[in-house]
């Protein structure tokens, strides 16, 4: 081991510094500023949520469609990227449905499909939309929407409107078939969906096709 | 400098300096290992750990929860603990999932709503009203600090608002209804031909050599389990009944020890007040004051100037009773705070007290009416009292016959007759009771079976212990024959086994005849009504609806699952019944409900049903979805 005295250790540490003290300055200020800089971030998203949240509670007051319309118009320019917008979404949507509207809660529906951040959410809204369609009559717009097969959840679900679908426009075998999905994907189904389904299978021609 | 201390590094004195520092190191090290297996999360979900403790914990929940549901019937034995724990851990996983999704999706709410959640939480109010200080109590009890609680609750708010918006989004279009009316009232034109298995039986015969076969394909079914018959003798306690007799003096002692308890309705008075309202932490001198005026109101009503009605009315603090002039209604004792109460029955009618401090303030009390306590006569209650003492002497004498017949029973362990002839029972004997015991009779007491086939009673044929069978009837057995399991010979089960031959021949000629009758029916060589064959009858039910009663099940099922075609008059199916009989089918028309039908009612209810099933089918299909999300670890030794 090479060793030296204490002033070339000294002398040494000195050149260091003078040629990278700079850098190390510079490196901790960005740092620092990085730090507050995300936090300052962060905490304007979690107010911005909690902003989302309440009008999302006072849209729930709202005694009138109106009303309901209104706050919720305010969600969609300002927060559209919250849960919260896309939850309104759905029951403005639903209020519109009672009222026979079904063209106006297809268009909200299909906004709440677009606008949702996650899957869950957007699968959710993707079936709603979907069945709307159906009950609208529209079959070919209906099967559009409902796209392809999820994984994970809602999938008893989509095969049950599937069916529905199918069976509106007189393919029995393939309702049936679907039907028979929606059952078997069902992890806990209740009985009363289980009753349901399995009234629409016999109803679609069910376990003992005829030729 | 640098270079003393790497000079004198080396001496002694730096091998207890390294020293001092390893030990706790590595002894923190081993602590650490040893510790941590135990310790660790049951499962990791995403950055959420769920603990060992949270899992017990929510256990403890479920079981409370079963207990009440199920009350009287609960047991616990009945229950799997690592399955229930399972669940309990299933629930937890699912929370988490949501509460990460909460947190990363910004479901929140904001100070304003949880200011107002927190402040309506009756477990935080004192005196009726939120207080800082229970606030704080609270959390503290619950090892939890005020931004924790906040924090959580802010997120758990938000997965309410979640959960209460797809529910409450949940589309429900008349389409929908539309096509449940349809199905659910969906009316069929039904007629079927059933055939008889029975009528088939002059034409079947069974041979010796399948009844041997049968025999000896299906032993299982001819086993038979170990039983015994048991020797008994009874006691019971309507037996003792008739011996019993109370005297007149011994019913008239136990009146007079119960009377005050029992038979004595308690005293009541009807009470008016003043009160002036004094606060608790009020000076003496404020209390002087009160006292004062309460005594100078006191004086004016003594003296004739008002009633105490009108001065209540002016005066008092207490606004339920100063519209009625201070009435409060009857008191009776325990019902009033007990200052209130000692100054209250202390009056007599129309006596008006001093002032009385209480919680409330200070009171002047007058008592308007007074009703003595009143005891029920002796001749009211003597049938009470003697049904009393002759259901407790026979108890008492029930339990001391029952051991002395236990003595005598165990005294003579081999034979049941001294213990018949020393208190002149009966020797009875039992029909077989198999392990799994009776539905009836002495076999279906579990203490009897338990005994009957004890190492005792049954390898050293001892009498067995006095046995409960319910409170007032006890018995001791023993046993009297004993039959290790065995297969029934084939004497004894070939007649059963004969019947089920001729059964499933005949049900097969049944299928038979119903096969080729669907094909007939099919190719239209023949009409259903005028088929007139032996042991086939039409029947024609016309239009039913999904469980109309008076037609088999079988035949409903297989008729809603029809289709007919629009181009085709009938459509047929065969389908077989109970009993080995058979039936064909035919289905001439379908109408589907229509919702015109249901009412206003009706509407709304199947609209509410359609509702909460899809509002299930989100909320599970929600969690499903964040589940597939997450990444999930569950330890399942640590469970």
């Amino acid at each position: 081991m090479v060793t030296r005295t204490d002033e070339e250790q000294v002398e040494a540490l000195t050149r260091w510094w003078r040629e990278n003290g700079r850098s190390v300055i510079g490196a901790l200020i960005l740092a620092v500023a990085g730090v507050l800089g995300y936090q300052q971030w962060q905490s304007y998203q979690t107010s911005q949520a909690e902003l989302a949240s309440a009008l999302y509670q006072q849209f729930n007051a709202a005694e009138t469609t109106e009303a309901a319309a209104e706050t919720f118009a305010t969600l969609q320019a300002d927060h559209d990227s919250s849960p919260y917008a896309v939850l309104a979404a759905m029951s403005l949507a639903q209020r519109q449905v009672e009222d026979g509207a079904l063209e106006r809660a297809a268009e909200l529906l299909r906004w709440a499909a677009e606008e949702a951040d996650d899957a869950a959410l957007e699968r959710l809204a993707t079936l709603r939309l979907a069945r709307v369609l159906w009950a609208a009559g529209d079959h070919q717009q209906a099967t559009e929407a409902l796209g392809e097969p999820p994984e994970g959840g809602y999938v008893s679900e989509y095969y049950e409107l599937r069916g529905d679908i199918l069976a509106a426009q007189s393919q029995h075998a393939d309702a049936a078939d679907a039907y028979r999905m929606a059952i078997e994907e069902a992890s806990a189904l209740g009985p009363q969906r289980r009753q349901l389904l399995q009234m629409k299978l016999d109803s679609a021609g069910g376990a003992a096709p005829k030729s | 400098m640098l270079q003393d201390i790497r000079d004198r590094s080396r001496g002694w004195l730096a091998y207890v300096i390294v020293g001092v520092i390893a030990v706790p190191l590595v002894l923190f090290g081993v602590y650490n290992y040893f510790t941590t297996g135990g310790e660790g999360p049951v499962a990791e979900v995403g950055d959420q750990e769920i603990s060992s403790r949270q899992v017990s914990n929510a256990y403890q929940r479920q079981m409370a929860q079963l207990r009440q549901m199920l009350g009287e019937n609960f047991d616990p034995g009945m229950i799997d603990e690592q399955t229930m724990r399972r669940r309990a851990l299933e629930q937890l996983i699912d929370q988490a999932v949501l509460r990460g999704y909460a947190r990363d999706a910004g479901l929140r709410i904001g100070d304003a709503a949880l200011g107002q959640l927190i402040r309506s939480q009756e477990v935080f109010f004192q005196d009726g009203a939120f207080s800082r200080e229970r606030y704080r109590q609270v959390l503290a009890e619950n090892q939890l600090s005020p931004e924790a609680y906040e924090q959580d609750l802010r997120v758990r708010q938000g997965i309410n608002q979640l959960q209460q918006g797809l529910s409450e989004s949940v589309v429900v279009t008349e389409a929908d209804l539309a096509q449940m009316v349809a199905l659910e009232r969906q009316r069929r034109a039904l007629a079927f031909l059933r055939v008889t298995a029975k009528a088939f039986t002059d034409q079947v015969s069974v041979s010796e050599a399948e009844i041997e076969a049968f025999y000896q394909d299906n032993q299982a079914r001819f086993q038979q389990p170990e039983r015994v018959r048991l020797d008994y003798v009874e006691l019971t306690m309507d037996t003792l009944a008739a011996q019993t007799e109370i005297s007149e003096d011994e019913l008239r002692e136990r009146y007079e020890s119960v009377k005050g308890e029992r038979f004595t309705t308690p005293g009541s008075r009807q009470v008016s007040h003043i009160l002036l309202d004094v606060p608790g932490d009020a000076g003496e001198e404020a209390l002087q004051a009160a006292r004062q005026k309460l005594n100078d109101i006191r004086a004016s009503i003594t003296s004739g100037e008002a009633s105490f009605a009108e001065m209540a009315r002016k005066h008092s603090a207490d606004p339920g009773s100063a519209e009625q002039g201070g009435d409060l209604g009857t008191v009776r004792r325990g019902e009033m705070v007990p200052a209130f109460e000692e100054a209250a029955f202390a009056l007599d009618e129309g006596e008006i007290s001093e002032p009385v401090r209480s919680d409330f303030g200070l009171h002047l009390i007058k008592v308007t009416g007074v009703s003595p306590a009143q005891t029920e006569p002796f001749e009211a209650v003597r049938d009470q009292l003697e049904a009393d003492l002759v259901e407790e002497r026979m108890a008492n004498r029930f339990y001391e016959l029952g051991s002395e017949v236990a003595n005598v029973a165990y005294e003579s362990p081999d034979s049941l007759q001294p213990v018949a002839e020393q208190f002149d029972l009966e020797i009875r004997t039992t029909d077989w009771i198999p392990r799994g015991g009776t539905e009836d009779g002495l076999g279906s007491s579990d203490a009897v079976v338990e005994a009957a086939f004890s190492d005792e009673v049954l390898e050293q044929r001892y009498n067995s212990q006095l046995l409960e069978l319910s409170g007032r009837r006890n018995v001791v057995v023993r046993v009297a024959a004993h039959q290790p399991p065995r297969t029934r010979p084939l004497e004894d089960v070939r007649e059963q086994i004969e019947q089920a031959l001729i059964r499933r021949k005949t049900s097969e000629m049944a299928q038979e005849t119903s096969r080729s009758l669907l094909e007939r029916l099919e190719a239209g060589e023949l009409e259903m009504q005028s088929v007139e064959q032996p042991g086939v009858s039409f029947e024609d039910p016309g239009m039913v609806q999904r469980g109309a009663d008076g037609v088999p099940t079988a035949v409903l099922d297989a008729a809603f699952r029809l289709q007919v075609a629009a181009d085709s008059a009938a459509a047929y199916d065969s389908t077989g019944l109970s009993g080995g009989d058979h039936a064909v089918l035919r289905v001439t028309s379908v109408e589907d409900g229509q919702l015109a039908e249901l009412d206003e009612e009706a509407r709304n209810s199947l609209r509410e049903r359609l509702r909460s099933m899809r509002t299930r089918a989100a909320l599970d299909s929600l969690v499903a979805t964040l589940r597939a999300q997450t990444e999930i670890t569950i330890h399942e030794n640590r469970l």
